[in-house]
């Protein structure tokens, strides 16, 4: 061996033994221990040197590992033993601890369960990031834009045979469908798409062969439950059945009823190719009524493409400011064409959420710190004792995770209570998606609680002076208390905020509800034409209108909630337009004579078609006032328009009525007589409507044999519009009550303990002729301060918050002084009743009771 | 005050003997060639605490040398009350022997 170099004991060994004597003081007797290893080597050789060595490292392992795990249970079991300790002696504290973090961490994992369903929305496809809706956008002349989905037919397949960047794509069209058999018949909301569809898009438990199940024009897709309505248990595959008593079709696919989470909402499928059967020209470009779908190819990217298309729209509608946009399928569900939808909804819940969640935290943090003197006395023994700094911190965050990890479990319960009722309030069945995700979720919150919680009062705890304390000055220092009532402010700013918010969401959605939407959707119904009832509508119609139930009868092309029809801006004209003259795309409706009566809609001049003039059909048209502003005339009334083609004379301006959402303006819109009808529709009274249908449909069967009614009511069609927001505000104000009773939980905790301080105080006062009132106002003036300014926080922040919120309606209310005026005082008088009790009570103690022990 | 035990007394020998060099394992060494017994690391670091924390010894830290893994030494030094001691021991010890009649280095075989 060279002795340049001396032996080295076992690399292993020695890492051992650094990881078993890590304390700095071993540092010397390690270097012995080498240096003698080497001596060993040299003088009984090095495997000699090695047993000795190695002997040394292993008789230390299980006294050290003994050692350790000795003391750390003694002093874990003495920590938990202090704890529990302290849980119970101060029960009341506890339980509002707990619960009030538990009611927190409940409410935040309850919005991510539902955050978690909503995002999920058509991320089951095969390759749900590549699929696309082809939208246009058009640009007005001042600036906006207006996004819109329908596009003409033929662009699905110019996208796909011009563009090598898409792999696939499909045209989408959803009428509603009668589909019989030799003794049933059902109406079925369809999607008439592309054969490419069905590799875009999965269909759950598809049985057939996806490769050919569209090829061929005469074929339908049926989910299992309406198969086996028509041929019971067997087979479906191969069957025969009509389309709208005009198609035989083969059955060649099933599957099982599309899954809540997707923005598809038809029921059957059938090739495109059928509508061209039916009479409608596929290959016209004016006919703008379609959706388009593309997926595109690995890494390309969308706004590329968008670029791309650009020569392509010029071709199409020349000289139009029209532009293209590709929305992410997966986007359908959460974002609306033009701004807001869901995903608005998302970030408000989640700020609740976390919101809420603070606000538990903040209870925690307060009432740790408030009582922080009960304990100084435990921590200056333990200091004493020879507790370091850092043991104490890890003592108390052990026990706020300890706590966290309580409240967690309560939370989980509650969650599990709360989720049916959650659910029936979401509209849709939630349950958690039981992933590693959720899990870490879990585990995330009530680690993050822990140590949020218990920083502060750990290094709070940990710094108190023993000496002081001891000698029972337990008094703190001022800057906790400083820091308390800051963090009561913010979380009563927090609560006031929410409580503002919530009366706003309230007052916008039913100002919503209320408005005068221009007609009168009550207890009016359509219902889907068909071959037969088309060719008898006017035998129906006479033999409804004998029912006295039945106040109006009349035809549209669509039901009113889905109007998708529309003309694009280049194809009207009218004398006198000029290159500078561009319209955005006009909504277009063709009605039956009796609209404005059954729909109860007004005109604003000119008249409306009159079924004695059966010219009007043919030559006249109506214009909403949306439309007269978008052209730009002051006189709509006898002008010439050519609509696609068609010359045509306006007879009137009808009164602008809101067929949209009521988050965006009226859309322009020309109304032209009996074109394109597909759609009864039925005004009834709105007294005994089951009875009234029932012998409407018998009325109906006197004619048409075997009809069975199916129909569909306005007003539900439009709460369903806005059902979703009305379940958001309801959402909304169970969150605020929810984070208010935490927030309140938490004062009276406060409240509790400062009565508790000041008792003696308050008896001394008594005993020197202070009345009750005096002490309740003293007491309470401290609490009324804090949510004084804290008031004065919220304010703007919910201004800020909301204004950007009402933003996303076209029709909203206006912010004013007393919603925030009245949020203040419903905080204050919450605040102020849950600090009463406590002070009154302590405000009518004898103060022989409190000052006896003196 | 007791006196100090056998091994102690070898040991602050041992440091006083081997001045600048007096650390465990010279020190060890010595007591091994010294009496021809077997002597522990572990049994020279504990009374060797036990003489510094008596105030009888007093260590520093000295250099780090590679044949220690380049971790230092600790070198002890009689202190001013060690000295002192070891004088008192001597002083009973040979107090003790002068008035002890000589011992026979061989087993009487007769009396």
């Amino acid at each position: 061996m060279n002795r340049n170099t001396p032996p080295r004991p076992p690399q292993f060994a020695q890492w051992l033994l650094r990881r078993i004597l890590t304390d700095k003081k071993w540092d010397t007797p390690l270097g012995d221990f080498e240096e003698y290893y080497g001596e060993l080597a040299r003088t009984k050789g090095p495997s000699a040197a090695t047993r000795w060595y190695w002997k040394q490292v292993l008789g230390l392992i299980p006294r050290r590992v003994l050692n350790s795990t000795y003391w750390s249970a003694m002093m874990l079991t003495n920590y938990l033993k202090t704890a529990w300790r302290n849980l119970w002696r101060y029960r009341i504290y506890s339980l509002i601890n707990i619960l009030g973090l538990a009611v927190g961490m409940a409410c935040f994992i309850l919005i991510m369960i539902w955050i978690q369903e909503e995002i999920s929305y058509d991320r089951y496809h095969p390759r749900p990031d590549s699929l696309y809706r082809v939208c246009s956008v058009y640009h007005t002349p001042s600036g906006d834009s207006r996004v819109s989905a329908p596009q003409p037919a033929p662009l699905a397949g110019l996208l796909k045979t011009e563009f090598p960047e898409v792999v696939r794509s499909t045209l989408y069209f959803t009428p509603v469908l009668s589909l019989v058999s030799a003794d049933k018949r059902f109406s079925e909301r369809f999607a008439m798409v592309d054969p490419d569809f069905l590799e875009m898009f999965t269909l759950p438990g598809f049985r057939g062969d996806p490769d050919t199940a569209l090829d061929d024009p005469n074929s339908v897709i049926i989910p299992q439950r309406i198969a086996e309505r028509f041929f019971g248990e067997e087979n479906p595959l191969g069957r025969l059945l009509f389309l709208e008593g005009r198609a035989m079709v083969t059955v060649t696919g099933v599957f099982r009823d599309l899954p809540a989470n997707t923005h598809h909402r038809f029921t059957c499928l059938c090739p495109i190719q059928m509508l061209a059967k039916f009479g409608r020209d596929l290959n016209n470009w004016r006919d703008v009524s379609f959706k388009v779908y593309v997926e595109l190819a690995e890494s390309t990217s969308a706004t590329e493409l968008e670029e791309k298309l650009k020569p392509l729209i010029a071709k199409i509608a020349p000289g139009q400011p029209i532009t293209a946009q590709l929305q992410p399928v997966p986007d359908i569900h959460l974002r609306d064409l033009n701004g807001g939808g869901l995903i608005v909804y998302i970030y408000i819940f989640l700020a609740m959420g976390l919101f809420t969640l603070i606000i538990a935290w903040i209870n925690y943090i307060n009432l740790a710190t408030a009582r922080a003197s009960r304990r100084f006395r435990e921590i200056s023994m333990r200091r004493i004792l020879g507790a370091g700094r850092r043991q104490l911190i890890r003592q108390f965050m052990g026990e706020s995770l300890l706590m966290a990890c309580l409240a967690m479990v309560v939370a989980l319960l509650l969650v599990k209570l709360a989720l049916p009722f959650f659910s029936l309030l979401a509209g849709k069945t939630l349950a958690p998606d039981v992933s590693p995700l959720f899990f870490l979720m879990i585990g995330g919150v009530t680690y993050l609680t822990g140590v949020i919680t218990g920083l502060y009062p750990a290094f709070i705890l940990s710094s108190s002076k023993p000496v002081r304390t001891l000698k029972g000055d337990i008094a703190q220092p001022g800057g906790y208390r400083n820091l308390r009532r800051a963090l009561v402010v913010f979380q009563f700013s927090l609560s006031i905020i929410l409580i503002i918010g919530s009366i706003v969401i309230y007052r916008q959605l039913s100002f919503m509800r209320s408005r005068n939407l221009g007609y009168n959707p009550d207890s009016v119904f359509s219902v889907q034409m068909n071959r037969e009832l088309y060719k008898n509508y006017s035998a129906i119609r006479t033999a409804l209108l004998r029912n006295p139930a039945v106040l109006n009868v009349t035809l549209t092309n669509t039901s009113l909630d889905q109007l998708e029809s529309s003309v694009s801006g280049n194809q009207v004209h009218w004398e006198g337009k000029t290159s500078d003259d561009q319209l955005p795309t006009l909504a277009l409706m063709g009605v039956g004579p009796e609209f404005l009566e059954t729909f109860r809609a007004s005109m604003r001049e000119g008249r409306f078609f009159d079924p004695k003039r059966p010219g009007d059909a043919r030559t006249a048209a109506i214009l909403n006032e949306a439309a007269g502003r978008a052209i730009g005339w002051d006189q709509p009334v006898g002008r010439q328009i050519e609509v696609a083609g068609n010359p045509l004379s306006v007879i009137g301006v009808i009164r602008d009525f809101n067929f949209r959402s009521l988050h965006h303006d009226v859309e322009p819109m020309i109304i032209l007589l009996n074109w394109g009808i597909d759609v009864i529709d039925v005004r009834i009274r709105p007294e005994n409507k089951p009875q009234t249908l029932a012998a409407i449909q018998q009325t109906i069967r006197s004619i048409i044999p075997g009809y069975t009614l199916d129909y569909e009511f306005l007003e539900d069609q439009l709460d369903e519009l806005y059902g979703a927001e009305q379940r958001m505000a309801h959402f909304s104000q169970i969150m605020t009550l929810l984070a208010v009773f935490i927030s309140c939980l938490g004062l009276l905790g406060l409240a509790a303990f400062t009565v508790e301080v000041r008792i003696k105080e308050i008896g001394i006062r008594r005993v020197l002729g202070s009345s009750t009132a005096g002490v309740v106002f003293l007491l309470g003036r401290d609490f009324s301060g804090w949510i004084i300014a804290a008031n004065l926080v919220a304010w703007p922040a919910a201004y800020l918050l909301l204004s950007r919120w009402l933003e996303g309606f076209a029709y909203r209310v206006h912010l004013d002084i007393w919603t925030f005026a009245l949020s203040g005082l419903l905080a204050f008088l919450l605040a102020m009743a849950t600090v009463g009790y406590q002070t009154i009570k302590a405000a009518r103690t004898n103060p022989v009771e409190t000052l006896r022990y003196e | 005050m007791p006196l100090l035990t056998r091994t102690e007394e070898l040991i602050m020998l041992a440091v006083w003997q081997l001045g600048q060099l007096a650390y465990s394992l010279p020190i060890r060494q010595r007591l091994e060639e010294i009496t021809g017994d077997p002597y522990s690391l572990g049994s020279v670091y504990m009374p060797l605490d036990r003489l510094v924390k008596k105030g009888f010894l007093d260590s520093s830290l000295s250099e780090a040398t590679p044949e220690r893994g380049g971790r230092h030494k600790r070198i002890y030094r009689l202190t001013e009350a060690g000295r002192a001691e070891l004088h008192r021991v001597q002083q009973v010890q040979q107090a003790m022997w002068s008035i002890t009649l000589d011992i026979p280095a061989e087993p009487e075989s007769q009396r």
